[in-house]
């Protein structure tokens, strides 16, 4: 039984988190900051201080979680909007300047912003963060307690949401 | 907003991450710098463990073995133990910078257990550089021709003495049919002396047989001029047989002018053929080593790498493009081996990184050698400039050699002594251009020449033990040039000029004695087939004479009697008698 809780903990942080008690806030500034990670490429440091910070801080872990998987699965999709975007700016001679003195600094070539789909990506991500949560709260408020509702109609999702499991079988 | 309800635990959770992360970044970086070996070199790297000190930011590589790619069961270098001091400041800053390093314990070509072959079924890489010809080969042309000269066995080439031994066959035969014609016209005369002496009581039967002998005498008389005939002849033959022996002697005189013409040695070539298996393969190697460090020090700085196959670098203006990985210092220590003897030696490398043309300095690999090899060794490979540049230098004043054999045992060779010997080195490659110059001296030197046991039977093993003993040192100067896959070279030593001369002088004392030898010997075959053909001749022609001047004498005694018989005596002399006219009743009547 742990074996099997373990394997699907993806989906038990998923429905938990959309079958717990927490605010539309924290949904949306997962969302929001999930938005930001998936379209960062990995394996340099500012995707991983944003995963630090999703994890760090009081937002929706599992929306934040699925939504960086869910837009990262589309990165190849992108990635030549992202390289355009990236390229626009890392060519920005201003930028260039800007860039070229954090370079010389401890840290700073570990985050790959040199990168154009790095650079794009976190640029789009950051331009997007503050509508994707403007936009997703009132989304959330109106249809998570209704979700909520209904997929604790049923067992796997109560399971998974850790609560017990009523003999009759489905709760109210 | 902080939930540190939250945080604590994962940050526990990322230590004990950071901790796994220790424990298998050294297999993992182990695996990274075996990878990247085996891409360099083309054969097995090994590295027996790998330890990481975070805290004195020190990495430690333990028994490290690069495999030779050209001989897949010895190692090209190892080492016993590595220490990597790195710059933690430079990690910061995403670079693997070495500012010092120490590697102890090396050793060059060692053999190994396994095979260092990475792909068991690709054969071994070899030198791909060709040389323009061998030297071994060279001088073999030259010896091969000058051996032939005096081992051409021209005798059976000579007509005199073909011609003397057809003389010595066909004479005798001659002789001996003059002879048994001669003997034959003998029994036939005595036959017919019986035949007359007879005197048959029967008159008829005495015609018929006093005709029989009238007939066989008039054929004895033929046969006796024909042997005389024959004499002449054989006298004739005898004068054609002297004008073709004096004809032949002038042939042979032109062949063996042509044959047993000396080919005159050039020194260089000796030089070459003694000494340049000795050094050919010391400049391939080195030149080997220069090809090998061309692919481990690239030429052209790396492309502006991805991230994760993702995007592009951007570079960024005034910012100083640096390698990812350096090595700014590494001090070596190990021991090598030449002529079986060990050679320890020490130095420093600088300048390694990975990628040279980003730096502003050369890879500079210093060493110096004690024991039985004490010397200097700079290698410069510079990628700095437009075009990749190599240098090698190699000064050794006291290097001990052992006794040597130089060329061809089986042909020419010498023997030097061992001693000890001062050789320096420097080859430059600028781009494929190669050129350079190794310099070889051995003083004082005693050398020993050995020539084929088939040529030392003359004067040669002497005239050139006399050179030999004249030469008080040994130099030579092979300069270099060309490109790396086709160099060219020229050896210039004063070993070949000195035994040249004495081999050149021998050569042609024997050459000239040998043809002086064939001429007399082939003038005696003739000669004394000559003399005896006419002394033989002069014997037989009286043997031959006396037999038929004393056949003559019967045939005319015969004839008289014979025409006293017959009645006519004018008429039997050299016809035959006519039987038709004899008066028969006063034969029948007697």
């Amino acid at each position: 039984m742990t074996a099997f809780l373990w394997l699907f903990r993806p989906l038990r942080l998923a429905l938990r988190a959309l079958t717990t008690d927490c605010s539309a806030r924290q949904l949306a500034l997962g969302f929001a900051l999930g938005l930001v990670i998936g379209l960062v490429p990995k394996g340099n440091l500012i995707a991983v201080s944003l995963t630090v910070l999703l994890f760090a801080t009081r937002v929706n872990l599992g929306v934040g979680l699925l939504t960086a998987m869910g837009v990262s699965a589309l990165a190849p999709v992108v990635d030549p909007l992202l390289h355009g975007f990236g390229w626009k700016i890392l060519t920005h001679p201003g930028v260039q300047t800007c860039l070229a003195s954090w370079y010389e600094r401890p840290l700073i070539p570990w985050t790959d912003l040199d990168n154009t789909v790095v650079a794009g990506g976190l640029a789009l991500g950051l331009v997007l963060f503050y509508p994707a949560y403007h936009l997703s709260r009132p989304l959330f408020e109106r249809y998570h307690p209704r979700l909520a509702a209904w997929l604790m109609r049923y067992r796997v999702a109560r399971l998974a949401a850790g609560g017990t499991v009523p003999s009759h079988g489905r709760a109210g | 907003m902080i939930r540190w309800s939250y945080l604590v635990p994962r940050l526990c959770l990322l230590g004990i991450a950071a901790a796994v992360c220790y424990l298998v970044l050294p297999g993992l970086l182990r695996w990274s710098l075996i990878q990247a070996g085996q891409r360099v070199t083309g054969a097995k790297v090994e590295v027996a463990a790998l330890r990481l000190v975070p805290l004195r930011a020190q990495l430690q590589l333990i028994d490290v073995q690069f495999a030779d790619p050209s001989s897949p069961m010895r190692n090209l270098v190892q080492a016993e133990s590595t220490v990597l001091e790195l710059d933690t400041a430079a990690l910061l800053r995403r670079k693997l910078v070495v500012h010092e390093g120490r590697i102890g314990g090396v050793r060059i070509g060692r053999p190994r257990e396994t095979s260092g072959q990475l792909d068991p079924a690709q054969p071994s890489q070899g030198t791909a550089a060709t040389w323009g010809d061998s030297v071994q080969e060279m001088g073999a042309r030259w010896l091969d021709r000058s051996v032939e000269t005096l081992q051409t066995d021209l005798e059976n080439e000579l007509h005199s003495v073909r011609l003397g031994r057809e003389l010595a066959e066909r004479w005798p035969r001659d002789y001996e049919r003059l002879e048994q014609q001669s003997q034959e016209l003998r029994s036939r005369v005595e036959n017919l002396v019986q035949l007359v002496e007879q005197r048959p009581p029967n008159p008829l039967r005495a015609a018929e047989a006093y005709q029989q002998a009238a007939g066989e005498l008039d054929a004895v008389r033929r046969q006796s001029r024909e042997l005389v005939t024959q004499l002449e002849q054989l006298r004739q033959q005898a004068a054609l047989d002297r004008r073709a022996a004096a004809e032949a002697r002038e042939h042979d005189e032109r062949l063996l002018r042509e044959k047993l013409q000396t080919t005159q040695l050039d020194p260089e070539t000796l030089s070459r053929y003694l000494l340049g298996p000795e050094l050919q393969p010391r400049v391939r190697e080195a030149l080997a080593w220069l090809e090998w460090a061309r692919g481990f020090v690239p030429a052209d700085s790396p492309p502006p790498t991805s991230v994760a196959g993702r995007g592009m670098r951007v570079l960024l203006p005034g910012l100083r493009v640096t390698p990812d990985v350096q090595i700014r210092r590494l001090v070596l220590d190990g021991e090598g081996q030449l002529n079986q003897q060990p050679v320890p030696f020490a130095g420093t490398l600088t300048g390694v990184s990975s990628a040279p043309a980003l730096m502003d300095q050369p890879v500079v690999l210093r060493l110096q050698s004690g024991g039985a090899a004490a010397g200097k060794l700079e290698a410069v490979l510079d990628r700095t400039g437009p075009a990749p540049c190599d240098q090698i230098r190699i000064n050794c004043p006291g290097l001990a050699q052992p006794e040597r054999q130089l060329g061809k045992p089986d042909q020419l060779a010498v023997t030097v002594a061992s001693g000890t010997v001062d050789v320096s080195a420097e080859l430059e490659l600028v781009g494929d251009t190669v050129r350079g110059t190794l310099r070889f001296r051995q003083e004082p030197v005693a050398i020993t020449p050995h020539v084929k046991a088939d040529l030392a039977g003359g004067v040669l093993n002497e005239q050139l033990a006399a050179a030999a003993a004249e030469v008080r040192q040994v130099q030579a100067e092979l300069t270099l040039d060309g490109t790396l896959q086709k160099p060219r070279w020229k050896l210039h030593s004063n070993l070949g000029p000195e035994l040249a001369q004495a081999w050149n002088r021998a050569l042609t004392r024997e050459v000239d004695q040998r043809r002086q030898q064939l001429a007399e010997r082939a003038n005696q075959v003739l000669a004394e087939q000559l003399n005896l053909v006419s002394a033989e001749l002069a014997r037989h022609e009286q043997a031959v004479r006396e037999k038929l001047q004393i056949s003559d004498g019967e045939v005319a005694r015969l004839a008289r009697e014979l025409a006293e018989r017959l009645g006519g005596p004018d008429k039997l002399l050299g016809h035959q008698l006519p039987l038709d006219k004899l008066p028969l009743n006063k034969l029948l009547r007697r």
